[in-house]
């Protein structure tokens, strides 16, 4: 019993020395590869932007931004929430115009007659 | 890059891939799925290229699923992604070439015009397809590859595509797969030049074009305004192209990658960044890093950044520059860069120009900040 409870912890020890060894070759991997990449992204020209997809996204977008919030990836300036605005405006512009010159009979109007 | 089979009935001479490797494995859809589930979590926008082998080797429904799982991932007709297809034409039927067209893929034909049977067979497939492409109002390039033979008919090239109104997208064959095997297929690099020069100087002053002629084009864009970052073949690309075999392990490079550049199998990897942060990636970028270092002086790093790497790899050594891919496109881009530097400090008569250069210079004239580099 007691030999196996020994072999046991000896398996158990070891176990976690192989696991500790590969956490360190991992991190090191790891290392590697970022540090290399670090030198290697430093190299490029400094013509070329540091976030390529937001150089992309502007080259799909003509050159241009993102107009407001509401435009999306997917749909760009035509999202749902784009369109929601637009007619919102286009209400709100015709309510305050009907307001202002008698559109409603002048019975909210408050532009003297 | 997707290679859904190596398998190509065509065997050019110059092949990227040795006979031996051109199996008839084809890649499965549950891999398909998987390599477009995990770029869609962690990419904004992606660009799909189909390349082979012959990939129109596999059948129409294959294509059928595969843009559905591509939908599933990125949403229908999404602008996140795009598709280009690589193909001989054997086998592009009508059926293909309405798919293709409307899912918005770009269509490349590999031919080589009069002199296609010096490195390729089945021509008059190939050319019915072409036809077939023409009479379908189908959009599509033709992707012309130069051995030492045809490395001088640049100029003869350009007309016969030219009066076909299909726009030619010349290169030189690199020594690699089956080239590697057959160095004789190589272009002499002084030979090259000189026809890539004439070339370019033909389609400069032909008014009547109304095709772009390739790479020239880019180079010329390229010379006037800001890099191009999709034109791979003359750039150094590293972490932004993975190329995935039928099999499902995953390459740097479509190129015919060395093994030793393995990144990894699509079977066994939970993310993408786990295939750039492999052995075989840090092993290219350390190479890569080398030769950059190398370039930094040269008055065109800006717009190469080292230029490819696998090219440098097959040619004189990942860690070296100054191989026939360089020396081409130095020598190449610098006439283009050189010609439009002198036509905005001249500002010659532009009707001499063909629409192409017009439209450049005149883009650069009306909003210089735009295209300044």
């Amino acid at each position: 019993m007691s030999c196996a409870s020994k072999a046991d912890k000896k398996t158990a020890a070891k176990t976690e020395v192989e696991l500790e060894s590969d956490v360190v070759e991992e991190t090191v991997k790891d290392n590697r590869v970022l540090m290399t990449n670090k030198v290697y992204t430093r190299q490029m020209p400094d013509v070329l932007p540091e976030n390529y997809n937001e150089a992309e996204d502007e080259r799909s977008l003509h050159g241009n931004r993102k107009c407001y919030d509401c435009c999306t990836d997917e749909h760009g300036c035509c999202s749902p929430g784009c369109t929601i605005c637009l007619v919102g405006v286009a209400a709100v512009c015709c309510l305050l115009c009907c307001y202002t010159t008698d559109g409603f009979n002048g019975i909210w109007t408050y532009w003297p007659n | 890059m997707i290679k859904p089979t190596l398998q190509c009935e065509r065997s050019c001479r110059h092949c990227y891939h040795l006979p031996e490797e051109r199996g008839q494995d084809r890649i499965s859809l549950e891999r398909l799925e998987k390599i477009f589930k995990l770029v869609s979590e962690e990419y904004r926008s992606a660009w799909f290229i189909w390349h082979g082998g012959e990939p129109l080797e596999l059948p129409f429904s294959f294509y059928r699923k595969a843009f559905d799982l591509q939908s599933k991932y990125f949403g229908k007709d999404s602008q996140r992604i795009g598709n280009t297809i690589q193909t001989n034409g054997v086998n592009l039927n009508k059926r293909f070439i309405r798919f293709f067209d409307s899912n918005k893929v770009n269509v490349g034909i590999s031919y080589d015009g009069p002199y296609n049977n010096v490195l390729r067979r089945m021509t008059e497939e190939t050319e019915d397809a072409i036809r077939s492409m023409q009479n379908h109002k189908a959009k599509f390039t033709v992707s012309c590859t130069l051995s030492d033979e045809t490395a001088d008919k640049q100029v003869e090239l350009y007309r016969y595509f030219r009066d076909l109104n299909i726009s030619p997208s010349f290169s030189p064959i690199v020594p690699k797969g089956c080239a590697a095997k057959d160095t004789s297929l190589v272009p002499d690099p002084e030979k090259y030049i000189k026809s890539s020069i004439e070339v370019f100087d033909e389609w400069l002053y032909d008014t009547e074009t109304e095709v772009p002629l390739l790479p020239h084009y880019l180079y010329m864009l390229n010379a006037i305004g800001k890099p191009a970052f999709a034109d791979c073949a003359h750039t150094s690309c590293l972490g932004r192209w993975l190329c995935i075999y039928p099999n499902g392990n995953l390459y740097p490079c479509a190129k015919g990658c060395p093994e030793k550049y393995l990144l990894g199998n699509i079977d066994d990897i939970d993310s993408v960044e786990d295939a750039f942060m492999s052995d075989g990636f840090a092993d290219i970028l350390e190479g890569s890093v080398v030769r950059r270092d190398k370039c930094a002086d040269c008055e065109i790093y800006r717009y190469c950044a080292g230029g490819c790497s696998i090219d440098a790899e097959c040619e004189v050594g990942l860690e070296n520059n100054d191989g026939a891919s360089c020396r081409i496109y130095k020598a190449v881009f610098t006439h283009v860069k050189n010609v439009m530097d002198s036509i905005l400090e001249d500002k010659p008569d532009m009707s001499r120009y063909n629409m192409f250069v017009r439209d450049a210079i005149l883009g650069k004239l009306i909003n210089p900040g735009i295209m300044n580099v």
